[in-house]
């Protein structure tokens, strides 16, 4: 096992390996750097913690109980730099020292909605459109960090001689993994086997293998092939985060309810998550599309449809508030927007096909019944396109107890042609669970860089009885080439949640996760 | 990690408490298993280090996920908070002794459903689900959601395992 610092912005500042040597099965106990200082690291190997003490025992239960016993000492992080290669563009990366928290990292993103940010996309006049506007809505989201928790904390064998490296285990890259290896070990990359195994779980966290390298590093310094293994801590405090955003929006509407004007403002730490030439981009004359970032020492990175599965979100809660504010169904809403981007697109770079967005949303609407939902049940509407296809989900929910529960999703894909119907059907259905789960409970939360949850008792997942009894899964039947599902369907997802807890419990809500959000009623 | 098997009892000292490595006879999957370790271990680590039975998954190690569950005579349990010390003669099962071919009702229900994604949690889901119906061969939808609340699944495959215990439940009656 690894042992990792217990906080972003901390690292190793010395630790004593008599402490627990003598403990029963413990072989060795020693400290490794997974990266070498000053190399140009691959965009996949985001690490904030390269210098690791590690405990070679004989079983992993000894391994556990001497990790425990381990005595060292952690020191703050100097401000630094490194260089990433970005899939051929050496890049500069600033890594700031402090231990921060997520109260601090809300005051900085509340702080920068009203500064002036980056424009990444303008049509026509935003400013004056919305001072001749009939009326003006303005709303902001945020989310956390999240956590991917794979059910298989991360784990790696390696078996590192003079002659050869053998790796086997669970990652997503592993070509990835082999050239930072091959540079580390300053072996040839055809010395290097990696062997995959099934992943239990990825959701994009096992893109960066740096749990690999520090097993074959392990093995080098050991002389003897070893398993590396994650406890459940380690994993959740050693992530590589889905990133915490926040977005701004506003809207503006003539006399006559038509959308005149779109703003949208995007931030997070540390990335932001923008898509400036998405939906409604193209279908509004007055659209502006702006951007910021807040550097951060907590490393983040793919997660389930990166940044989709936030801006989905925001997006689809914020349209539902403008549709009703115009006093129009949600649905007619979007696909008069969508007529304007087919019939007179604004703009040349909209990076969807409008028809087959209001493609996905025609299906659901025919095949939700929209119209006509059961007394007590009530309803909310989301589509989003991202990784190149499309989805579109109506959420049924009701009220049990005082308590908003979900009984039923009905949602459309158009990803093409379907190789797997089954599967396909299968991994949409995860994509629907996964999403009410994380919008209304997930959250990682940091106090002085520490993550607040560090196992499932106080990070929670989605259960059994969280789970909606049915889940209809409907493909748009054509002959176009297949793309992506296994992020397209979980991004829409927190919208739908949204809208339909706005019509049962009377409540807007803007920040996740849900069941912590308490805000006021509406009206 | 490679195990180094001891067929003596042997003493090690630490910080002044004796650690004692003791010698068990377990009954699993109905076969006798002799481990020599630690009365402190979970039974999970000693299925899956000292005897191989790896389909016991570690998720949690603090009995909030169910991806160890193991059947301790008919009762699903967490073998994660499982001391071995504590087994005796109590009969365990795990996921490679459900049955011999795989064909345990559950597991039949599980491929008919085509229930997994990862699969990571699967073993346990099926053993929680398995204990269920040999309790309650009809249970109702709440009594399934009850049992298998303590099962995490990341996949999101729990639609999928409910029509299974059912479809399971069905074939049994």
């Amino acid at each position: 096992m690894v042992v990792h610092p217990p906080a972003f912005g901390l690292q190793l500042k010395s630790f004593d390996a008599d402490s627990i040597k003598k403990m029963p099965g413990i072989v060795d106990v020693f400290q490794i750097k997974t990266l070498k200082e000053g190399m140009t690291r691959g965009y996949f190997d985001t690490n904030a913690f390269t210098d690791l003490v590690a405990i070679v025992g004989q079983s992993t239960w000894q391994v556990m109980n001497a990790k425990k016993q381990l005595t060292v000492e952690w020191q703050p992080v100097e401000k630094s730099s490194h260089k990433v290669d970005r899939f051929g563009t050496e890049i500069e990366v600033e890594v700031p020292d402090g231990l921060e928290s997520t109260e601090a990292h809300y005051e900085q993103m509340n702080g920068m909605l009203s500064k002036t940010a980056t424009v990444a996309r303008k049509d026509g006049q935003p400013e004056s459109a919305f001072k001749t506007a009939a009326k003006t809505i303005e709303r902001s989201y945020s989310c956390p960090f999240l956590a991917h928790n794979c059910m298989e904390p991360m784990n790696f064998f390696a078996h590192v001689t003079d002659d050869e490296v053998l790796l086997a285990g669970p990652v997503q890259a592993p070509s990835l993994v082999e050239a930072t290896l091959a540079s580390r070990l300053d072996l040839p990359l055809e010395k290097i086997n990696i062997e995959l195994t099934r992943m239990g779980g990825g959701f994009g966290r096992r893109a960066y293998g740096h749990y690999a390298i520090e097993a074959a590093l392990i093995s080098k310094q050991a002389k003897a092939p070893v398993k590396l293994v994650y406890s459940r801590e380690d994993d959740m405090t050693f992530g590589i985060y889905r990133p915490s955003y926040m977005a701004s929006y506003k809207a503006a509407l003539d006399e006559e309810n038509n959308l005149v004007a779109f703003q949208v403002k995007a931030g997070g730490v540390p990335e932001t998550p923008l898509f400036a030439n998405r939906f409604p981009a193209g279908a509004v004359a007055n659209y502006q599309a702006e951007q910021w970032e807040i550097n951060s020492n907590i490393t983040i990175g793919a997660f389930r449809a990166p940044r989709s599965n936030f801006m989905a979100g925001a997006e689809q809660s914020f349209l539902d508030e403008v549709a009703e504010a115009a006093g129009k169904d949600p649905i007619d809403f979007r696909l008069e927007l969508l007529e304007k981007v087919k019939s007179n697109p604004v703009g040349e770079n909209n990076d969807y096909d409008p028809e087959r967005l209001a493609g996905v949303l025609k299906l659901v609407r025919e095949k939700s019944n929209w119209a006509n939902s059961d007394p007590g049940v009530h309803r909310g509407v989301s589509a989003y396109f991202c990784h190149n296809s499309y989805a579109a989900h109506v959420l049924d929910m009701v009220m049990e107890d005082g308590q908003p529960k979900v009984t039923k999703v009905v949602c459309a894909i158009d990803c093409g042609i379907v190789i797997n119907p089954d599967a396909a059907a299968n991994m949409a259905e995860g994509a629907i669970i996964d999403g009410i789960g994380n919008a209304m409970y997930g959250e990682l939360t940091f106090v002085d860089g520490k993550p607040q949850q560090q196992n499932f008792d106080s990070y929670r997942i989605i259960r059994h009885k969280e789970v909606p009894d049915s889940i209809e899964v409907h493909f748009v039947q054509n002959e176009i080439d297949p793309t992506g599902l296994g992020e397209p369907p979980f991004p829409p997802v927190f919208g739908a949640l949204a809208n339909a807890m706005y019509k049962a419990t009377g409540r807007r809500h803007y920040r996740q996760p849900f069941i912590t959000d308490k805000p006021p009623l509406v009206g | 990690m490679k195990f180094i098997s001891r067929k003596t009892q042997i003493f090690n000292t630490f910080k002044g408490i004796f650690i004692i490595m003791a010698n068990f006879s377990l009954n699993i999957n109905g076969k006798n298993h002799e481990v020599d370790v630690d009365p402190s271990t979970p039974m999970l680590w000693v299925l899956r280090d000292h005897l191989q039975f790896v389909g016991t998954k570690y998720g949690c190690g603090i009995a909030q996920c169910g991806a160890c569950t193991v059947h301790l005579g008919d009762n699903a349990v967490r073998s994660c908070q499982l001391p071995v010390s504590a087994v005796g003669e109590q009969k365990i099962t795990t996921i490679e002794g459900l049955s011999e071919n795989g064909d345990h009702p559950v597991q039949k229900a599980w491929l008919e459903i085509d229930v997994p994604q990862c699969g990571y949690c699967q073993a346990g889901q099926i053993m929680t689900a398995s204990a269920l119906l040999k309790n309650n061969p009809n249970p109702t939808d709440a009594e399934i959601e009850s049992a298998m609340n303590g099962n995490i699944c990341r996949c999101g495959t729990y639609t999928r395992i409910k029509k299974a215990v059912k479809l399971a439940a069905q074939g049994d009656s």
